[in-house]
C-alpha cells in the first residue's frame, strides 16, 4: 500500500509513460504486418475455438482481449475510425503508436509533455490544412473510374485483392443504388446500412453478385407453399400466428367433455379468423417476426400465399419500409373486435425463393417505395465469406465517403511523405519549443510508407529516399507540373510512381480523420502521468486492524 | 515518520498509554503525512499545463480525468485524514465547482508548514488560531484584487469560463463550450433571486458519437435513451404538442401471482379477450378526450408501461408515446414543460398538460437518434445541454468539464467579483501576509508567515507543471508584486511571467479562491486538533 493509502497499485511519472508506450507499441506491432497491399492476414482463435482470419485492423483488435488501459484507448481508436470512416483502421493505430513512441523519447531528453502536446496539436492542424489546400484531387459524382479505383485501393490489401475489379464494381453500383436525398439538408445520402450483404459459402468468390432488391436468408414456413408470387402484396406482422392461447393467469377448467372440444375449436377459430382477415385484405406474402404454426400454414397453402416466420425484426422493418408496408402489431380495432386494414400492405413485383449453395433465400424484387441493394457473397468457406464481408464493408464505406466528400488523395504513402516534408520545413520556421515536437511528428508520418515497403519485402530505405526526393522537389517548385506531389509507392514492382494516375486513391476524409484521431489518441495517453489501479473489491471488506 | 500510516497506527494502538505525549505527536505526524500524500497525488494535475490521471476502478472501468474532485473520489482512500481532504475537495466542488485541485494542494502545503511549526514546539491550538487570523487577513486582502462583474458583459464571463476549462482535456474546445455555459446559466437566472441559480435547471445529456464540437444547447428537453415508440408505427414528429406525463401503465392489469381467472366455457374466452381490449380502448379514449398528443410514461417495474395493443391504438390516433422516463427526470420535465404529472387516468385533465412547440425524433449527424422537445413555454427556465463525444472517456470528461464551467458562471452570479488567475492572487496574498506578520510578535507571527509561504505552493506548482523553473518563477513574481504590479502572474500562452495577467484573459471568480482558502484552512485546523485516533474493532 502506498503512502496515500489506496487499495491498489499506483504508478507515476516516467514509469507510467513507459508502460503506456510499451503497451501501445505491443498493440501496434500486432497489426503492423497487415498494413498495405502486401500485408498479411492474422488467424485469431477465441476461447470457444472459433477462428477468424482477417486483415482488418479493427477486427483484429476487437478480438484481442486487451487489459492495459492505455492499450484499450488505442483499441477504441481503431473502433472509432471503423465507425466514422470504415477504412484506415490499421494505419491509425500504427501512426498513434509511432507518435507516442517518439514523444516518450523526447520526454526522456527532458522535453516537457505539455510542449510535445501543443506541438503535436499544431502539427496535426497544419497537416490537415495542407492536405486540403495542396494534396486533394476533386472529383464529381459520375466519376465511376475514380470511385472504382478508390474501392480497389481499399480492397488491395484484403483477401479479395485479386478479384478487386469485380468487387469494386459491385461496391460502387450498390452504393449508387441506395442513394437517397437527405430530408432536411437535401444533400445526397448513401445509407450503406441498407445494403444487405448475404453470405453463402460455395462456389468461388468471383461468383458474388449484386441483386437489385432485398435478399434474406429464410425458408418458406412450409414446403407446400408456392415458391413464387408475382405482384406481391406484403403484410408485415409482429404477431404470433399460432393457435391462440389465453394469457398467463387465466385457467381453463373443463367439467363437461363437450366443452373441451368447443374450447379447442374456439382456439383454432381465433387463428383461422385472423388468417382470413389477412387474405381478405389481399395479402399474398405474409411476414411475421414471430411464429407461424402448421395450422396457419395450411390456410396459407390453400390460398396460394407465401408465409415467412421468424423474420428478424430489423429486416422486417427494412422490408416494410422499402415495400411501403406498415408493421402491424395487433389485429384489434376500436370496436373490441378484430380487423386488418389493406392500407398496411406493401407491394413488390415479385417475391420468390431460390436456393443458393446450401441455403434457401427469399428474394424481394421491384419493391414499390425504395430501391434496395443486396450483395450475395460467395466463397470457398465461411472464414472466406466472413472476411469478404468485412472487406466489402470497408470498400462500401470508402465509396460512400468519396462520394460525400467529393475528393480523393493519392495513396501508397504519398500523403504521408508530402506531409512529412512539409511539416519538417514548417518546424524549422518556428522558434518556439514546439519545433522539436513537430519535427518528430513529421518523422513519425514516414513510418507508414516505411511499413508499407517492409511488408512488401522491398528495400524500404531505398524506396523512402526516392519518394522523399520527389516530394521535396514538388514542394520546392513553384508549379508542380508533373504532379510529383502525387508520387507514391508501387509495392508490386518496388518503384515510385504517380499514384493518382495509377488509380491508387483514398477518400480525403479518411486521411484527415485518421490523422486527427491518431493525434487525439496519442495526446490523451501523453497527458497521463499517473495511473491508479484499484484492486477488485472483495466480498468482505478487509479489516482495518 | 517514514513508516506508512497503517503500520504506525497499528503500533500506536499497541503503544503504552503512559507514553502519551509521544503518541499524540505520532498521531499528528501520521495524519499530516497521509494528508500530504493525498495532495501530492493531485498536484500534477493543477493548472492549464497539468497532466491527467488514469484510474482503473475496482470493476476494471477506466477513467481519465483532470478534475481534482473526481480523481480523489475514485481513488477510494482508506486513511481517515486522507478522507477529510477528499471531502473538502468535494465541498469545493459543491460550493464553487472549480478549484477542486487547488484546495487540496493548498491544504497539503499548509499541513507541511504545520509540521515545521510543531517541530518548533508551538502548541497546535496556537497554530490553529494563527491560521484563522491569517485567513481573515487574506480574505480581506483578496478583495483588493476584486474587479466587479457585470452579468450583461458576456465577454467577461466567457473569459472566466475559458480559464477554468484551460486545464481540461476539452481545452481546445473552450471557445465553443464557454459561451454555451454562459448562455445556459444566464438564461436560468431568476430575476426575483438574482444572487443564486439552481444548476438543477440545466440538464446535461450525454450521447456517444460525433465530436465535442457537436455539443449544443437546447431550450427544451433532449432524451438520449428514450425514444418515441415505433413498434406500431407511431408518429415521430408532433407540432404544437400537448404533453402529458403519466405515472400509470397503459397495459391490461394482471392478476396477482396466487390468483387466477378460471373459465369454464368457450364463450368466456371471447369475453376475456374483449374485456382487455375494452379496458385499453377506454384508456385511450380518455387520453384523446384530454387533448394530449404526446405521452411521456414513467418507468415502472411492476408492469409493462405499454403493450402492443395500446401502442397500436395510440398510433392510430396520432399520439406519440415515450416510455421509460426516469423517476428523477419527472421533476425536471414538469418544470420545463409546466405540466403536472398524472398518477391516474381519471385525473388526466386538459389543464394538467404541458405545451411544446415541437416534439420530434432527430437524427444527429452521425445517424444516431435522440428525442427532442423544443418550443417550451416562455415562463419555463430549464434547458438542456446535449454533450457529444467520440468515446466514453472523452464524453464523461466533457460532462465534468461542462459542469465545472457552469459552476464558474454560477459563482460569478453568486458573488459578482473577478480576480486574476495564473497564481497572481496567491502571490499577492502571500506578500500582504508577510508584511502583516512583520507587524506581529510571538508565535502568531510565525504562523502567519507560515501561512503566507504555504500560499506560494499554487504558483510554484503551476510553474512546475508548465515545465518552467519554479524557483525562478516564484521569486520573480514576488519581486514584481513588491513593485506593486499586483496583477502579475504566469501566462500560459507563451509560458512566461506577464505584467498583467488579465490582459491574457486569465480570470477567475473570487468565490472560487475565497472558498478554497476557507475550506483548506478549516480542514487543516481540524486535522491539527486531532491528538488521538481510535478505530473501533468491528
Amino acid at each position: 500500500m502506498s503512502a496515500v493509502g489506496i487499495r491498489g497499485e499506483r504508478d507515476q511519472g516516467q514509469d507510467v509513460r513507459t508502460s503506456n508506450v510499451t503497451a501501445v507499441m505491443a498493440i501496434a506491432n500486432v497489426v503492423k504486418t497487415s498494413l498495405g497491399p502486401q500485408g498479411l492476414d492474422k488467424m485469431l482463435v477465441d476461447e470457444i475455438g472459433d477462428v477468424v482470419i482477417t486483415n482488418d485492423g479493427a477486427t483484429i483488435l476487437k478480438q484481442l482481449e486487451v487489459e492495459h488501459p492505455a492499450a484499450k484507448v488505442i483499441v477504441e481508436l481503431s473502433q472509432l475510425q471503423d465507425k466514422e470512416v470504415g477504412d484506415g483502421t490499421t494505419s491509425v493505430v500504427v501512426l498513434a503508436a509511432e507518435l507516442l513512441r517518439r514523444a516518450n523519447e523526447l520526454i526522456k531528453i527532458k522535453v516537457h509533455p505539455t510542449t510535445i502536446i501543443s506541438g503535436y496539436k499544431l502539427a496535426a492542424r497544419q497537416a490537415v490544412k495542407y492536405i486540403q489546400s495542396h494534396l486533394v484531387h476533386k472529383i464529381t459524382e459520375d466519376d465511376t473510374e475514380i470511385l472504382i479505383n478508390a474501392a480497389k485501393t481499399s480492397m488491395n490489401s484484403k483477401v479479395i485483392g485479386p478479384e478487386s475489379h469485380i468487387f469494386a464494381k459491385l461496391a460502387v453500383d450498390a452504393v449508387r443504388l441506395v442513394k437517397t436525398q437527405g430530408l432536411v439538408s437535401g444533400k445526397a445520402k448513401y445509407p450503406i446500412q441498407s445494403i444487405n450483404v448475404v453470405k453463402s459459402h460455395g462456389q468461388s468468390s468471383n461468383q458474388s453478385e449484386l441483386v437489385k432488391g432485398y435478399v434474406i436468408q429464410l425458408q418458406r414456413a412450409s414446403q407446400q407453399m408456392v415458391t413464387k408470387v408475382k405482384n406481391a402484396k406484403i403484410a408485415c406482422l409482429d404477431i404470433n400466428l399460432n393457435k391462440f392461447k389465453m394469457q398467463m393467469g387465466v385457467q381453463i377448467l373443463v367439467d363437461d367433455p363437450n366443452n373441451l372440444e368447443k374450447i379447442r375449436k374456439k382456439e383454432m377459430d381465433v387463428l383461422k379468423e385472423r388468417i382470413q382477415l389477412l387474405l381478405q385484405a389481399g395479402a399474398n406474402v405474409i411476414l411475421t417476426s414471430k411464429g407461424m404454426d402448421d395450422l396457419a400454414n395450411k390456410y396459407l397453402v390453400e390460398a396460394g400465399a407465401i408465409g415467412l416466420r421468424r423474420v428478424p425484426k430489423d429486416h422486417l422493418r427494412r422490408i416494410a419500409k422499402a415495400a411501403g408496408a406498415k408493421v402491424v402489431t395487433t389485429f384489434a380495432n376500436e370496436e373490441t373486435g378484430e380487423s386488418f386494414d389493406a392500407s398496411c400492405l406493401g407491394e413488390a413485383e415479385e417475391v420468390y425463393e431460390e436456393a443458393i449453395g446450401d441455403n434457401d433465400y427469399i428474394f424481394f424484387k421491384g419493391m414499390k417505395k425504395e430501391q434496395s441493394a443486396s450483395i450475395i457473397v460467395r466463397g470457398a468457406n465461411e472464414l472466406m465469406t466472413d472476411e469478404i464481408e468485412r472487406s466489402l464493408h470497408d470498400s462500401l464505406c470508402v465509396v460512400k465517403r468519396t462520394l460525400e466528400s467529393g475528393s480523393v488523395v493519392a495513396g501508397g504513402g504519398a500523403v504521408e511523405m508530402a506531409l512529412s516534408i512539409y511539416l519538417d520545413d514548417y518546424s524549422r520556421k518556428l522558434d518556439s519549443n514546439e519545433q522539436i515536437a513537430i519535427a518528430e511528428f513529421a518523422e513519425a508520418l514516414t513510418s507508414i510508407p516505411k511499413i508499407l515497403a517492409t511488408n512488401a519485402a522491398k528495400d524500404s530505405i531505398d524506396l523512402i529516399s526516392k519518394l522523399r526526393v520527389l516530394h521535396s522537389k514538388s514542394q520546392s517548385l513553384e508549379v508542380d507540373e508533373k504532379g510529383y506531389k502525387f508520387s507514391g509507392l508501387d509495392l508490386v514492382k518496388g518503384e515510385v510512381r504517380h499514384n493518382l494516375r495509377h488509380g491508387v486513391l483514398e477518400p480525403t476524409v479518411s486521411k484527415i480523420k485518421a490523422l486527427k484521431f491518431a493525434t487525439e489518441a496519442a495526446i490523451t495517453i501523453l497527458r497521463i502521468d499517473d495511473m491508479i489501479k484499484l484492486e477488485p473489491k472483495k466480498e468482505q471488506m478487509p479489516g482495518r486492524h | 515518520m517514514s513508516q506508512p500510516p497503517q503500520a504506525s497506527q497499528q503500533q500506536s494502538q499497541k503503544a503504552n498509554t503512559f507514553n502519551k505525549s509521544e503518541k499524540t505527536k505520532d498521531i499528528r505526524l501520521t495524519n499530516i503525512q497521509a494528508a500530504k500524500a493525498v495532495s501530492d497525488a493531485v498536484r500534477t494535475s493543477l493548472g492549464p499545463r497539468g497532466m491527467d490521471k488514469m484510474i482503473q476502478d475496482a470493476k476494471g472501468q477506466v477513467l481519465i480525468t483532470n478534475d481534482g474532485a473526481t480523481i480523489l473520489k475514485q481513488m477510494d482512500l482508506v486513511h481517515p485524514t486522507a478522507k477529510m481532504l477528499v471531502e473538502i475537495s468535494h465541498a469545493q466542488d459543491v460550493e464553487a465547482g472549480d478549484g477542486t485541485t487547488s484546495v487540496v494542494v493548498f491544504a497539503g502545503a499548509l499541513l507541511k508548514s504545520c509540521e515545521v511549526l510543531l517541530e518548533k514546539g508551538i502548541h497546535p491550538t496556537t497554530i490553529s488560531e494563527g491560521f484563522q487570523f491569517a485567513l481573515e487577513n487574506a480574505l480581506e486582502a483578496l478583495d483588493e484584487l476584486k474587479k466587479p462583474v457585470d452579468l450583461d458583459n458576456k465577454q467577461q464571463l466567457i473569459e472566466c469560463v475559458q480559464t477554468a476549462l484551460s486545464s481540461k482535456v476539452v481545452s481546445s474546445n473552450s471557445t465553443q463550450l464557454a459561451p454555451l455555459a454562459v448562455d445556459a446559466v444566464l438564461r436560468i437566472v431568476d430575476p426575483l433571486k438574482p444572487n443564486n441559480v439552481d444548476l438543477k435547471d440545466i440538464k446535461i445529456v450525454k450521447k456517444l458519437g460525433g465530436t465535442i464540437d457537436d455539443t449544443e444547447l437546447v431550450e427544451g428537453i433532449v432524451f438520449s435513451n428514450q425514444k418515441a415508440s415505433q413498434t406500431a408505427g407511431g408518429p415521430q414528429k408532433i407540432e404544437n404538442a400537448k404533453v402529458a406525463l403519466l405515472q400509470f401503465c397503459l397495459s391490461a392489469p394482471k392478476t396477482d401471482v396466487e390468483n387466477s381467472i378460471a373459465i369454464k366455457d368457450y364463450t368466456e374466452m371471447d369475453k376475456i379477450l374483449k374485456e382487455e381490449r375494452k379496458y385499453i380502448i377506454d384508456l385511450v379514449k380518455k387520453i384523446v378526450a384530454s387533448g394530449a398528443n404526446v405521452l411521456l410514461i414513467q418507468k415502472s417495474i411492476l408492469r409493462d408501461a405499454v403493450n402492443d395493443l395500446s401502442l397500436h391504438f395510440l398510433a392510430k390516433k396520432g399520439i406519440m408515446v415515450v416510455k421509460d422516463i426516469e423517476r428523477e427526470d419527472v421533476e425536471f420535465i414538469s418544470k420545463t414543460l409546466c405540466l403536472v404529472p398524472v398518477a391516474h387516468i381519471d385525473q388526466l385533465t386538459p389543464e394538467k398538460l404541458g405545451t411544446a412547440g415541437l416534439v420530434e425524433t432527430v437524427f444527429l449527424n452521425d445517424e444516431s437518434k435522440v428525442l427532442r422537445i423544443t418550443g417550451v413555454p416562455a415562463q419555463s427556465k430549464a434547458l438542456t445541454i446535449l454533450v457529444r463525444g467520440s468515446n466514453q472517456l472523452v464524453l464523461d470528461e466533457a460532462d465534468r468539464s461542462i459542469h465545472d464551467a457552469l459552476c464558474v458562471v454560477r459563482s460569478l452570479v453568486k458573488s459578482k467579483g473577478l480576480i486574476p488567475g495564473g497564481g497572481a492572487p496567491e502571490i499577492h496574498l502571500s506578500l500582504k501576509l508577510t508584511q502583516k506578520a512583520n507587524t506581529l510578535t510571538g508565535a502568531r507571527s510565525m504562523c502567519v508567515r507560515a501561512f503566507a509561504e504555504a500560499l506560494e505552493v499554487i504558483p510554484y506548482t503551476l510553474a512546475e507543471n508548465a515545465g518552467l523553473n519554479p524557483i525562478n518563477v516564484v521569486t520573480e513574481l514576488r519581486n514584481r508584486h513588491l513593485k506593486s504590479q499586483k496583477f502579475a502572474g504566469i501566462g500560459m500562452k507563451k509560458n512566461n511571467i506577464v505584467d498583467d495577467i488579465t490582459t491574457e484573459q486569465v480570470v477567475q471568480p473570487i468565490l472560487v479562491t475565497r472558498s478554497a482558502l476557507s475550506l483548506a484552512t478549516e480542514c487543516v485546523r481540524m486535522i491539527l486538533k486531532i491528538d488521538d485516533l481510535v478505530i473501533s474493532a468491528r
